[in-house]
């Protein structure tokens, strides 16, 4: 039987978040593990948008301490600066890379859905734009292990709260926010080319 | 101290799934909301989890 048990559904969501001190949001409903969209746009909307907000609104009515969200680099979209901050555009309607520019209006449009539970509702928020990652990472990616340990520093951690640190590889991302803020000190710096694509 | 209590939604995935085992390594109590076990398949004991087996874009909502 198929059922809709997951984020979509704010009973299941409101169970999962009674009385947890934080909550991460790392789901994403697309295709499974791949990075295609070979379900309707409008119901990748559907279903991520919603499971979204059930678990903002439980966050809220639980007062959660602290809900960091795992937002992405596709944000940016592929504009022709040099280095973005996070100060940068966003055009995530540009963005060339897998799995296409709805997965980049999707995160950015999420993530700013957890900051207006920031400033309206005082939910401290947070929100990493992750970049490519791998394990183990090669030229311009990011190793699992460095995003890991982003989300820990910037865990239940005051100056994280209502900010969006990228995570990401220099020099084409700056990472100087997170760095300085919550002392982010990313380990590998591997230059190996065997890649292990992942799905966030 | 008071243990902390985290709930990771989509932690069966890369990511989360090792965010979830730095969180039990710090002894924290885990929760997981995902479709899936994923990678977390051994850590079925140490774990609540939520949602597995269900499909939210065929589903419908619920």
């Amino acid at each position: 039987m198929i059922y809709a048990g997951g984020m979509v559904d704010r009973n299941t969501v409101k169970k999962a978040v009674k009385g947890v001190d934080v909550v991460y949001h790392l789901a994403l409903n697309w295709d499974g593990a791949t990075w295609k969209h070979q379900n309707p746009i409008p119901d990748l909307f559907d279903v991520n948008i919603r499971g979204t907000f059930n678990l903002l609104e439980e966050a809220r009515l639980e007062g959660v301490k602290h809900f960091l969200f795992a937002s992405s680099g596709a944000v940016y979209g592929n504009g022709d600066l040099e280095v973005v901050d996070e100060e940068s555009p966003c055009k995530p309607e540009l963005f060339s890379g897998e799995p296409g520019p709805a997965y980049g209006i999707l995160k950015f449009a999420t993530e700013r859905l957890c900051l207006l539970y920031y400033h309206v509702y005082g939910l401290p928020v947070t929100a990493l734009r992750i970049g490519y990652v791998f394990e183990p990472p090669s030229k311009g990616e990011i190793h699992v292990e460095d995003v890991v340990q982003a989300f820990l520093l910037a865990t239940l951690n005051r100056k994280a709260y209502g900010q969006v640190f990228n995570v990401a590889c220099e020099p084409t991302v700056s990472t100087r926010k997170i760095r300085e803020n919550l002392g982010w000190k990313p380990k590998f710096t591997s230059r190996t080319y065997k890649v292990h694509p992942l799905e966030i | 101290m008071v243990k902390l209590e985290a709930l990771v939604a989509g932690g069966g995935g890369f990511i989360g799934s090792r965010l979830v085992r730095a969180l039990l390594a710090r002894n924290w109590s885990v929760r997981v909301l995902d479709v899936q076990y994923g990678d977390l398949e051994n850590y079925r004991g140490k774990l609540e989890f939520f949602g597995v087996g269900s499909d939210d874009l065929r589903g419908g909502y619920g």
